[in-house]
């Protein structure tokens, strides 16, 4: 569904991802995990069109998003960013409704139709009560649910997103991710998301991918690549330990 | 306040204000009387009682075409006002921050500082010089501010300044150098509506009518470069093309009002923000509001400046910033109890 390509992005003279190739299924989960200034950010952008490549690419469905205008990219491609610098005033409803902007010209105004969509996207990230709020009202768990509908209502086959969990207590972590892998699941949702926290990765992704100084250094199931060796070497930290979860067995990370 | 249409409110302060402002001078004429001659015009209706030849003369040949042009120049500066601050997104953006103003302000200087151009070419040239001005300068400071393929607030808002400040130096020194009469030329770049008669509004309405129409029509893309360019464009907006055709519009907007009204501040920094905190921060009502706002409140403000030191008048330009600047400043204390924007 999603093919990055040996993608290397340059910012300036310096080499921010080098040769990065990754593959998702339709209806996965692809947790991005790395220390900081890895590239986990970078390769969303490159990812979702906004940032040219300097050797590689990324295709969606056979076709290289580069050579999409915006429009044709949106509607393939929705991004979800971390809840921070939104626009305060603008009330929950308006915002998930400007996830229709691929399907409208810019003199069109919105259909009854793009409002059945915004409505159902906000039904299904359990917004629909905030719909008449303003999103700066709301708290950062909120305003990433209603980030998420944006995303919905934009109606592409690929998610991508940047930490989505940042700054979110233990409840709203999960309860974010069990959303996005739930329309995974039932939408055959292809997702791609940049993650801070192993032990959520390890939880709620399909696959995991380790990025390190800008270049992939393993892909594969939580426990293949949550290991105390591969993450000791990424982190530089030798006191890592991996230890089976006591209620959903997945890896755990202590460190 | 939000229950009746914000349209209403905005549409009756705007007939208010233009019927005031036909009405309030040096020669009395009753507001009434005036709505009633307006309408004997379109109407089988009565002229009012006690209607003379030298009212219809102030009236027709002297107000309407200075409250016309004031209207006109208030909309534009509203609407161009709220779109500098969507496109940038800051509140501070206005024409003047930016320099677009004062590099209008040079264009139609550089137009009248001689008597030619106008004799020759006709009023158009200051107009059409400012609207050269105005995108000669957005497109240095567009490009000054850049960085990489990103424009980011704080350098635009910096180079705008720079650029602003050498626009007027080189205005300034060019109205020196220039035989007409300084005095004139001081008082139109202070917002004194100097030019008489209609021949200003015929050159300025369609310009303002095209600028502030595809500004409107352009509302809802700029609702979602709310969310910062790179945002708007994973939403599926062609951000560079939306920018350029708001800022060509902006700047057309501006350039027609600077012509005929010099540089008035604060109305395109005021009357958005007032808009914003009635109604809200979507575009598509903004900017008409904005508009009809502008206007009504440049006629009060023009309307003021006639009667506060009559028999002479104050330039406008005086009167808005000695209003706008406090009421601006209390805005910013506003803004850091409580989010508006």
């Amino acid at each position: 569904m999603l093919t990055i390509e040996n993608l290397t992005v340059c910012y300036g003279s310096r080499a921010v991802l080098r040769d990065v190739s990754l593959c998702l299924r339709a209806g996965e989960v692809l947790a991005l995990i790395g220390p900081n200034g890895a590239g986990k950010s970078t390769l969303i952008r490159a990812a979702s069109g906004v940032i040219a490549p300097a050797r590689g690419r990324v295709r969606v469905e056979n076709e290289e998003v580069r050579r999409w205008t915006p429009e044709q990219r949106a509607r393939r491609i929705a991004v979800a960013p971390q809840a921070v610098h939104l626009p305060e005033a603008f009330t929950v409803f308006d915002t998930v409704l400007m996830g229709r902007t691929p399907y409208l010209g810019w003199l069109e105004r919105e259909s009854e139709r793009d409002r059945e969509f915004a409505r159902r996207a906000l039904e299904r990230t359990c917004t629909s009560e905030l719909a008449g709020r303003r999103v700066g009202e709301l708290s950062g768990g909120e305003q990433q649910r209603v980030l998420i509908a944006r995303a919905l209502a934009q109606a592409a086959p690929v998610l991508l997103m940047d930490e989505p969990t940042a700054h979110l207590d233990l409840r709203h972590q999960s309860g974010i991710l069990e959303l996005v892998r739930g329309f995974a699941r039932s939408d055959g949702l292809t997702v791609l998301v940049a993650l801070h926290d192993l032990n959520l990765a390890a939880q709620f992704a399909d696959r995991v991918a380790l990025l390190v100084e800008g270049e992939l250094r393993a892909v594969g199931a939580p426990a293949e690549v949550l290991t105390p060796d591969q993450l000791s070497a990424a982190y530089h930290l030798p006191t890592i330990q991996v230890i089976p979860h006591p209620v959903h067995g997945v890896p755990l990370v202590l460190a | 306040m939000r229950r009746l249409s914000p349209y209403l409110y905005c549409g009756l302060a705007l007939l208010l204000a233009l019927l005031l402002s036909a009405g309030i001078g040096a020669v009395y004429i009753p507001p009434l009387d005036v709505a009633q001659t307006l309408l004997a015009r379109a109407l089988p209706v009565p002229l009012p009682p006690g209607w003379s030849e030298t009212w219809e003369t102030i009236l027709f040949e002297i107000r309407l075409p200075r409250t016309v042009l004031i209207a006109l120049t208030g909309a534009a500066l509203g609407g161009s006002g709220a779109t500098y601050q969507g496109l940038f997104r800051n509140p501070l953006a206005d024409p003047y921050l930016i320099g677009i103003a004062s590099g209008a302000g040079l264009g139609a200087v550089l137009a009248m500082a001689w008597p030619w151009p106008v004799a020759v070419l006709g009023l158009a040239t200051i107009p059409a010089s400012a609207f050269v001005g105005a995108l000669l300068t957005t497109a240095l400071v567009y490009n000054l501010a850049r960085v990489g393929k990103a424009t980011p607030v704080t350098t635009l808002i910096l180079s705008g300044v720079a650029v602003g400040a050498f626009a007027t130096a080189l205005m300034t020194f060019v109205m020196l150098r220039s035989q007409g009469e300084l005095r004139r030329a001081m008082a139109w770049l202070l917002g004194g509506f100097t030019l008489g008669g209609w021949p200003p509004v015929w050159v300025a309405a369609p310009y303002i009518a095209v600028g502030l129409g595809v500004l409107i029509a352009l509302a809802r893309p700029l609702n979602v470069l709310q969310f910062g360019e790179e945002q708007a464009q994973q939403m599926g907006l062609n951000v560079e093309r939306v920018k350029l055709l708001l800022i060509g519009a902006a700047s057309l907007t501006t350039a027609a009002a600077v012509a005929f009204s010099g540089i008035i501040g604060f109305v395109g920094l005021v009357v958005p923000h007032v808009v914003r905190l009635l109604w809200g921060p979507d575009y598509r009502r903004l900017l008409p509001l904005a508009s009809l706002l502008g206007a009504a409140l440049l006629l009060l403000a023009d309307t003021a400046a006639r009667v506060v030191i009559a028999p002479q008048e104050l330039p406008v330009g005086i009167l808005t910033a000695l209003a706008g600047a406090p009421f601006f400043l209390w805005l910013l204390r506003r803004a850091r109890q409580e989010m508006f924007w």
